[in-house]
């Protein structure tokens, strides 16, 4: 399950969110685990947290996204 | 007399030496064993009961310490009933209120209500999503239950997800009766069951339950920093929870070292490196938990074409201990594997050194020369400087980590020299550690 942000900055402060309510060492002791999760970015130029786990508001929980459109990797081969 | 009394200090006790003293100059080196006089700490742990750090020095791991800590007793769930359910649920034919006061002389009491005649499985006290598969809990909880009941009397099973401890015949009747019950979880529910001894209509029975406290007792522990041992700080990390390998697996030291899921696992540099080199050695000790697929190992090389970027990368492919991203670019062209792959990738623990020389790489498997990696990409050899402008990754290719490693890593050491004179006193030390070949 994933929510779609339009920013970077959106996803990653709700995954500082849920970072925060678990306790994460790195917001009690600035150091150490931050996210249970990290935003990747999508095909689409927007940006997609895996909220499986995560604790998701009603409003939340009726925006999530089973999937999302992984950006094409250039690698090497 | 000061220095006599510390000379014979030194004489009984001898100071550490470890291989990268030996053969010092290392750019990054990583194990769960002591390297070198410098190190310290080897690992940084979370353990997931409590979501607690604490770094660990090699004495730790392999005494048992660390594991302790990761299996230190966590009281992960303390039920609260005076406002509603605190989260327990049944199914449709019971019905489960909070808040419930004056049983047996006490308040804030969670009762089940049973709204069916008969008394089923699924008679129960369930929490989701309380328990971590593959760990142990110890449950307690008060229970009443009143012998105006026509069929329920007895509790009959607390389940860990599926795994079931029988706790019938305990209660008694009209009073609060303790429970005490240990298991490991296969699913992240809590169940208590009840149960009816006597025949009837079970419609308007009722049970209370108070006071419930799941202890865990054992954990998994996940490393969030595998420090560099050289001296030279590039400490690999990962501050995400979820891509973070594994060190303890249900409260159990993994065997090999530190285990990556091949899924999304991953550690990295936060920094890059910027060395400027013409020849390197790379050594890991790894073990796959498969032959199939394409696993990233080692990699200092932000992504895109040969031809466009310098770095070194070693990734296996199928079957293959070397595939066509096994190479090293530079300032002239790029070196590699062929592309059906070199080197016979198996499920055993095995030492891979790696020794790049501007126009071939040597590939050695378990202290002998498995193949020379001298297939242009493109340009010409040499390949001249190699200008390191990424990060460090280990068991992981790059961010999107399309490639990740499965299996478990002991230990990685990096050069930017060419280590063929110490090559095989190296591999021996190494050897005599994991005792691979």
């Amino acid at each position: 399950m994933y929510l779609i942000y339009t920013t970077e900055e959106a996803a990653c402060e709700r995954a500082d969110e849920e970072g925060k309510a678990i306790g994460y060492t790195y917001w009690t002791e600035g150091k150490g685990t931050r996210w249970l999760t990290k935003p990747v970015p999508t095909a689409d130029g927007k940006w997609a947290l895996d909220v499986s786990e995560y604790e998701l508001d009603d409003i939340e929980e009726a925006s999530v996204e089973d999937t999302y459109l992984p950006v094409e990797v250039s690698e090497d081969i | 007399m000061f220095l006599s009394l510390k000379g014979s200090l030194n004489t009984k006790f001898p100071r550490f030496k470890g291989i990268l003293d030996t053969y010092a100059g290392a750019s990054a080196a990583y194990s769960l064993r002591r390297l070198s006089r410098v190190a310290s700490s080897v690992v940084r742990v979370r353990r997931a009961s409590d979501n607690s750090e604490k770094d660990f020095s090699a004495t730790d791991v392999s005494s048992g310490a660390m594991t302790d800590w990761v299996n230190t007793d966590v009281l992960t769930y303390e039920s609260d009933f005076s406002s509603g359910t605190d989260g327990f649920v049944t199914t449709a034919s019971p019905s489960l209120d909070g808040n419930i006061d004056s049983i047996g002389g006490r308040n804030d009491n969670l009762r089940l209500t049973s709204n069916a005649p008969l008394v089923t499985v699924n008679t129960y006290f369930r929490r989701n999503s309380i328990l971590s598969v593959g760990n142990s809990y110890r449950v307690t909880f008060d229970a009443y239950i009143p012998s105006t009941n026509s069929v329920l009397d007895d509790f009959d099973t607390v389940a860990f997800g599926t795994s079931q401890v029988n706790v019938a015949g305990q209660i008694t009747l009209d009073q609060w009766t303790s429970y005490d019950v240990t298991g490991t979880a296969n699913n992240t529910a809590l169940f208590i069951r009840l149960k009816g001894n006597s025949s009837g209509d079970a419609t308007g029975d009722v049970v209370y339950i108070r006071n419930v406290q799941i202890t865990q007792t054992t954990a998994h522990g996940f490393v969030e920093t595998w420090y560099d041992q050289s001296g030279n700080g590039n400490d690999a990390v990962q501050d995400v929870a979820g891509s973070q390998p594994k060190i303890v697996d249900g409260g159990v030291l993994v065997v090999g070292g530190i285990d990556f899921d091949g899924v999304d696992d991953g550690l990295l540099t936060p920094s890059n490196f910027t060395d400027t080199l013409q020849s390197a050695t790379f050594f890991a000790v790894t073990k796959d938990d498969t032959t199939s697929g394409v696993a990233a190992m080692v990699r200092i090389r932000p992504n895109g074409a040969p031809g466009t970027l310098d770095g070194f990368s070693w990734e296996k492919v199928t079957d293959d201990t070397y595939g066509p991203n096994t190479l090293i670019e530079g300032a002239n062209g790029a070196l590699s594997a062929t592309i059906a792959g070199q080197g016979t990738r198996n499920t055993s623990k095995n030492l891979n050194t790696l020794i790049y020389q501007q126009s071939q790489i040597l590939a050695y498997e378990n202290g002998a020369l498995d193949a020379t990696l001298n297939t242009l990409r493109f340009g010409s050899a040499p390949v001249g400087d190699v200008t390191l402008v990424d990060q460090l990754w280990i068991g992981q290719n790059f961010d999107d980590n399309a490639r990740p490693f499965n299996g478990t890593m002991s230990e990685v050491i990096i050069y930017f020299t060419d280590q063929s004179a110490n090559r095989e006193a190296i591999e021996a030390n190494i050897n005599n550690q994991y005792d691979i070949y």
